[in-house]
């Protein structure tokens, strides 16, 4: 379609000289003929004006459509038609201002600049050819988007019929193989327990011999349990003095003053740094101060990202000038592109503060003129009130968080800010005794795992079977979204993350808290640019939420622009090369052509009007 | 008044820091009578009476009480003194946090005190984030504290404070109705200043660490007599170039030569005009200033000729502070020549700032200062074009590890002098050297005329006004921020430092669209217009908070650039004359005591009153009209009633209050240019906003915008007025300054009438007494097309160079 306009709009322009008015744009040539001698504004204020007021150079009509080609509105387009190239509406600010804007140069004076639609041309093409190579590869991922969805129903179709049967067998066998291992477990048990008592024996035995020797050697040295004690103690004390050392009683020299007020404007170390030098001392004064009022800020690092959620401490309006704000203000930096999801711990009750903050916001600037003063005070025994129970709630969020990290190993990396104190997994009493994999109890432990997880494949076979196969589900052409099945997708905003699962539902999240489930899969669009998700929670005033997603031709699945344009009902854009059709690359091939086919045409036609 | 001979050394500031001309115009003191216990001295209409014992000074102007000097009895100073055994302590050495002056000289302040009889209101004195109409200094806090001057890089500065910030002028206007007094102590040491209201007077008491009293006091009787007087010694604001005083964006850092692109073409593809880009620290080779981060900026040249190409600029930052590292040039060759300031045993001073460890140029020696300014020839400064201009920061100075963030008193300047002496004088001539450096360059680009230096300071000091624009720091975004900038600029402006502004935007936090547009809508009207970014907020270019908010700021840009004639015209005034930009309402209304007071509206010029809107959520705002003229909204053309008390008007997100006075007659340019270079040969429109009477006068100045050629006279500026239903252009002719000889094609498009009697048939024009045009009905403004509802003279082809006139005759 573009295509062919601008086969016709080529064809046009270098047959006729087309309409001898500067700056008109030919869809609209029609309003320009002069018939009459009178000329009418196309929008805005309804206005008739002489013909000879149009292009002289002042303003008549309030969309400006009466000088295409001056500067005199504010709000006017100029068409440059750059042959060779491609047309551009310009705007009238940028007529005759001495700068080429168009590639023709129409929109200064004659004279005053070169034709460089060739070369735009040039480039234009260029990107043109990288345009269709890409899209030819798309069409081929498409091609394997059809293939990899037929196996996937191919595969499901074949073990439908006996899906309930082998899920029976699995079972009895995973129930057979964990008996075993149960049995595996009681022996050792009982050899670790015959084991640990004749070790407990031989060492009373010592104990006894040992107590006898000190009785008769010192009456007052104390017992071994008492030696450990005293000696970890010691150990502390000497910590402590270390840390008093190096943090409070050892005067600030010159250069750690200037750091420390350097890192008052930023957190970024190599600002106010020597380069390459380790900014330690940014850090050095966060760990304490968190404390004295409960807040459990210091045990995360900078993924708490302040700045992110457009909010900002300031300091008390109480507080000193200069040098007294710097204890205060030691902000950590986030490293960049490290907030993903799965990498986030949960979130903080500072997060969950300012998250009710903001709704205190909202709702204050509401009633702000109504009620400011009574308001402020009664948030402020709100805030306190909200305070003291977010506290508690992440208290114990913390300790889920905290016993979760030691089942699992942390993710490595860079951490920039105060590391999280981990204490060493406190593992499990069997899992401790057992560890080698070639003895029975190890063999039989591997064969049960791996008949469990060939149970959980086949409970998922079974559910893809109901959800896919046994549901009268569309698919699309070709069955060509099954390649997509169980897959999601995710969009993060500033601060809501979007996620879809294809053929199952759409979450809206503030941080990783807070899912609201936005839509449940209802269907495509009858072109299958669209998916529909429906019937989501519940939303106030306004009934269940919805979603819509657009789709459009792209290398994979990127799903970005989440955004909710009317209450409750959201919305993204997707990019899947699963609607990529023959028929675009067929227009961009056909734009080529064009380019191609023009071009000595136009050579031709830029020298003739250069004389 | 100085107690010792120069030899002993009492520090007196240097005379660079005024002007030159004005000690030899002396007025003779007329002898009025004499008794033994006063004499009475007059000179015009000002009254002068001495009473020797105990000393105090009375001064009336046409028989109403001004000033009365030392009537406390508070002048007083520590005489030169040798160390004793039972001496206080404190007397030669202080230690605060860590650090310890050594006072080798011991206690030197000097204090005196000024009543202002039958005054209810002093101004001036900045920079603080404080109230217009300054509050006594003992009430509750934090105004239980004196005003201090003291230039200090203050971190997150609160918005509602007497501390003193980034600059200081010891100037303070006292007004009543009937009469405006001034004073201005020149003194350079941290002084401290008290304010005590009682319901007869404002009585006020100085004290400095150290120097002299050297005390002037303006008895002009108006705001824009004593600020005459002012100028006079300390000279009035340097014409700006043109570009200037369009939009600048800045921002800690655009980060290499992509993101300058993809910002400038940004500008370009939303339709937003704008003048300057900006690169703050980051852009240097490690802080090193007048080098480049050859990865980030490797075609630094390419770069500003690409910019310039479409009529912009570049800015870079420069500091005072010098890495210590023998391999950067500036250092060595300073190191060398011995300019560096030197700490108390003579060695030069090691501070740590951006860089690391620093030292700090000394630039109160006229030498360094000649050296400073070489550097900034294209051949010295690599990678800088003729399109490159500075930003001079932290020159208060700051010194991360001194002393409230500043630098040693007791360290050592040129001719000896301790840094408690001269301490409010480092930015200023920081600032001076490298505006003498663009300067410079300027001489070598165009021999013939030169080129108007443009230096942004955040320090400054009185004269400031002489070499360029400061800004008001680092402030934050809040709602409160936006909101005092409004008094912390008329301040400014009331002590002849009018080219000024405050960081659009907020520089610490992050604003939201609501906060972005309200400051866009004030900003436009600040006489230095940047918008501004800590390095960790998010990006904040115009058009990244939605489409609407994209479009309500490109028409408040957009109505900047329309106001630049008037803005510059503005300029030429307070170039000639010391006259502020911005004003506040009782400058324009000096006899409406209800308005002295007032800091939540402005004047821009006496022709445009302004209403911030300095709250989110606000759909009705309470406007003060001032009685005794009439008004016009600015986008409307309708006419509002003065009144003594405010009214209510409807305010939406898409414009904030702004009105045309009547009897003014306003010059623009409508045409939304990409920037202001772009505007050059753009006609013009005018405004005539009538009065009572059907009257209305106004004037546009034109030169080239760029170079000196002004000051040989190749310059246009033009009276207008409208009289008995005639509009008449003439030249305008102001004794000291050449007359103006450039000619100019441009010609007037447009002229809008405000406040004709409408009548059914209308009226016509004509021009030169014969060529007859009808008047039509049209907009007020391009920015607001959809308004048409003022009476407009179309395409009346007026050429700006000569003379005209224009009848209005009813149909």
């Amino acid at each position: 379609m573009q295509a062919l306009l601008l086969l016709t709009l080529l064809a046009g322009v270098v047959l006729t000289h087309g309409n001898s008015l500067r700056g008109v744009n030919p869809d609209l040539a029609s309003h320009y003929s002069g018939h009459g001698g009178t000329f009418t504004c196309i929008s805005g204020i309804p206005k008739t004006i002489p013909f000879a007021r149009v292009n002289d150079d002042y303003c008549d009509c309030s969309d400006g459509s009466d000088e295409p080609g001056t500067s005199a509105c504010h709000n006017g387009r100029f068409y440059c038609r750059n042959l060779g190239h491609e047309p551009r509406l310009l705007a009238s600010a940028f007529v005759d201002d001495g700068v080429c804007d168009c590639c023709d140069g129409a929109d200064e004076a004659k004279g005053k600049c070169q034709n460089t639609c060739l070369q735009a041309a040039a480039v234009r093409k260029e990107a043109l050819r990288g345009k269709i190579q890409l899209h030819e590869h798309m069409l081929k991922t498409k091609d394997d988007y059809v293939e990899r969805a037929r196996a996937f129903k191919e595969e499901l179709q074949l073990k439908a019929p006996t899906i309930e049967e082998d899920i029976a067998r699995q079972q009895a066998e995973v129930q057979n193989l964990k008996a075993e291992v149960t049995r595996l477990e009681e022996e050792e048990a009982a050899r670790q327990a015959e084991i640990a008592a004749a070790n407990q024996a031989a060492e009373e035995a010592r104990r006894a011999d040992e107590a006898q020797q000190t009785a008769v050697q010192a009456e007052d040295s104390g017992s071994g349990q008492g030696e450990d004690a005293e000696s970890a103690e010691t150990v502390d004390n000497h910590a402590e003095e270390v840390q008093g050392e190096s943090q409070g009683e050892r005067e600030e020299t010159p250069e750690e003053r200037g750091r420390r007020i350097a890192s008052q404007w930023t957190s970024d170390p190599e600002a106010a740094a020597v380069e390459g030098q380790p900014e330690e001392h940014l850090n050095a004064d966060d760990s304490d101060g968190g404390d004295d009022d409960g807040d459990d800020e210091g045990h995360y690092d900078g993924t708490m990202d302040d700045d992110a959620e457009g909010q900002f401490d300031y300091p008390d309006t109480e507080a000193e000038h200069t040098e007294y704000h710097s204890e205060r203000h030691h902000r950590q930096q986030r490293p960049e592109g490290s907030a993903m999801a799965e990498e986030r711990p949960p979130p903080s009750e500072w997060e969950d503060l300012m998250m009710f903050l903001d709704l205190v916001k909202q709702w204050a600037a509401r009633w702000m003129h109504t009620f400011s003063k009574i308001l402020r005070d009664g948030i402020r025994e709100d805030v306190l009130a909200h305070r003291a129970k977010i506290k508690e709630r992440s208290r114990s969020r913390q300790q889920r968080w905290e016993s979760a990290k030691q089942a699992f190993p942390q993710p490595s990396r860079p951490r920039t800010a105060v590391a999280v104190s981990s204490s060493p997994p406190a593992a499990s009493a069997v899992a401790a005794v057992a560890t080698d994999p070639s003895s029975p109890l190890g063999l039989a432990r591997t064969a049960a795992f791996t008949a469990e997880r060939q149970l959980q494949q086949l409970q998922k076979d079974r559910e893809n079977i109901g959800t896919f196969l046994n549901r009268p589900m569309d698919f699309g052409p070709d069955d060509i979204f099954l390649a997509l099945a169980n897959k999601c997708f995710s969009s993060y905003q500033t601060r809501w993350t979007y996620e879809v699962c294809m053929f199952e539902k759409a979450v809206q999240k503030e941080g990783n808290s807070n899912a609201v489930t936005v839509g449940r899969w209802y269907g495509f669009s009858e072109d299958y640019k669209v998916m529909y998700f429906s019937g989501g929670d519940e939303c106030w005033n306004v009934g269940p939420r919805s979603m819509t997603v657009y789709l459009s031709c792209g290398l994979d699945e990127r799903l970005s622009d989440g955004e909710e344009p009317s209450t409750c009902a959201y919305s993204a854009k997707m990019t899947t090369p699963a609607v990529c059709t023959q028929a675009e690359l067929e227009e961009l091939q056909q734009q080529m052509v064009n380019l191609e086919a023009f071009e000595d045409e136009v050579r031709a036609q830029i020298m003739k009007d250069e004389l | 008044m100085v107690d010792e001979s120069p030899s002993v050394g009492r520090y007196q500031v240097p005379s660079d820091i005024l002007v030159s001309g004005w000690e030899n115009k002396k007025h003779g003191f007329k002898e009025e009578s004499r008794t033994s216990a006063a004499i009475t001295l007059s000179t015009g209409e000002t009254k002068l009476v001495l009473y020797f014992q105990p000393f105090s000074l009375a001064i009336s102007v046409k028989g109403v009480a001004a000033l009365q000097i030392n009537s406390r009895n508070l002048l007083n100073f520590e005489h030169r003194r040798h160390k004793q055994a039972d001496d206080p302590a404190g007397y030669w050495e202080e230690s605060w946090m860590g650090h310890t002056d050594s006072k080798p000289k011991g206690p030197e302040a000097i204090s005196l005190d000024l009543v202002f009889p039958g005054f209810q209101h002093v101004y001036g004195i900045p920079e603080r984030a404080t109230s217009l109409s300054l509050r006594s200094t003992n009430g509750a806090a934090p105004y239980g504290e004196p005003y201090r001057l003291y230039n200090l890089d203050v971190f997150e500065y609160l918005d509602d404070h007497p501390f003193g910030l980034y600059g200081s002028i010891p100037v303070m206007l006292a007004h009543k109705k009937g009469l405006t007094v001034g004073v201005f102590w020149l003194n350079a040491a941290e002084m401290f200043v008290d304010v005590v209201k009682t319901r007869s007077e404002v009585g006020t008491q100085w004290i400095a660490e150290s120097g002299i009293v050297d005390l002037f006091v303006f008895t002009g009787g108006s705001a824009p007599a004593v600020l005459s007087s002012y100028a006079r010694v300390a000279g009035t604001t340097a014409l700006p170039q043109l570009f200037s005083l369009g939009y600048h964006q800045c921002r800690w850092n655009y980060k290499d030569e992509a993101d300058v692109k993809m910002v400038d073409s940004g500008f370009d593809t939303h339709e937003i005009p704008y003048d300057v880009l900006w690169l703050d620290i980051e852009h240097t080779n490690g802080k090193r200033y007048l080098t480049w981060d050859s990865s980030l900026f490797p075609r630094p040249v390419e770069m500003q000729e690409d910019l310039a190409s479409r009529g912009r600029q570049m800015v870079t930052i420069v500091d005072p502070h010098v890495k210590r590292d023998s391999s950067y040039y500036i250092f060595s060759e300073a190191e060398t020549a011995g300019h560096f300031v030197k700490n108390k045993h003579g060695s030069d001073f090691d501070g740590w700032c951006w860089p690391g460890s620093s030292s700090y140029l000394d630039v109160t020696s006229p030498a360094v200062r000649d050296w400073w300014a070489q550097q900034f020839t294209l051949d010295k400064y690599k990678g800088s074009t003729k399109h490159l201009y500075i930003w001079n920061d932290m020159n208060e100075p700051s010194v991360f590890n001194g002393p409230e963030i500043t630098m040693q008193k007791d360290n050592l300047h040129y001719g000896n002098v301790e840094h408690r002496d001269n301490h409010n004088l480092f930015g200023i001539y920081y600032h001076m050297g490298t505006a003498e450096g663009l300067k410079l360059r300027g001489s070598r680009v165009d021999l013939e005329n030169g080129d108007r230096p443009f230096v942004l300071s955040r320090a400054f000091f009185s004269g400031t006004q002489r070499v360029g624009p400061i800004w008001t720091g680092d402030n934050a975004a809040q709602w409160s921020h936006l909101k005092v900038s409004v008094p912390m600029l008329l301040t400014l402006g009331l002590t002849g430092l009018p080219y000024s502004g405050a960081d659009v935007g907020g520089f610490f936090g992050n604003p939201d669209a609501e906060l972005m547009t309200r400051w866009y809508q004030v900003g436009i009207y600040y006489p230095f217009f940047r918008g501004h970014a800590h390095l960790e907020t998010q990006r904040r270019e115009p058009w990244l908070f939605g489409e609407d908010t994209t479009a309500r700021i490109r028409t408040a840009i957009r109505g900047r650039y329309t106001l630049l004639p008037y803005i510059y015209t503005l300029f030429r005034f307070a170039n000639t004359s010391g006259l502020p930009i911005l004003r506040p309402l009782w400058y324009e209304f000096p006899d409406n005591e209800d308005v002295f007071a007032v800091e939540e509206e402005f004047m821009v010029g006496s022709a445009m009153l302004v209403k911030p809107i300095v709250a989110p959520g606000v759909s009705s705002v309470d406007v003060t009209l001032p009685a005794g003229a009439r008004w016009y909204d600015a986008l409307s053309g309708a006419v509002l009633p003065a009144r003594t008390r405010s009214q209510r008007v409807q305010v939406t997100l898409d414009a904030i209050p702004v009105y045309y006075r009547g009897g003014s007659i306003v010059p623009l340019r409508e045409r939304p240019r990409r920037s202001s270079v772009a505007q050059a040969a753009d006609p013009y429109t005018l405004v005539v906003a009538l009065d009572d009477k059907g009257e209305a006068s106004g004037s546009l100045y034109v030169d080239d915008g760029r170079s000196f050629a002004f000051q040989q006279g190749r310059y246009l500026h033009r009276d207008f007025t409208f009289k008995s239903l005639k509009l008449t252009s003439t030249v305008r002719l102001e004794s000291g300054v050449p007359n103006g000889t450039l000619t100019v094609p441009t010609t007037i498009e447009r002229v809008v009438f405000l406040g004709l009697p409408s009548l059914k048939r209308g009226y016509k024009a004509l021009i030169g007494g014969k060529h007859a045009v009808q008047l039509e009905t049209g907009p007020l403004t391009m920015l607001a097309p959809h308004h048409e509802n003022a009476v407009v003279l179309r395409k009346p082809g007026l050429p700006v160079t000569y003379d005209w006139q224009v009848e209005i005759v009813a149909l």
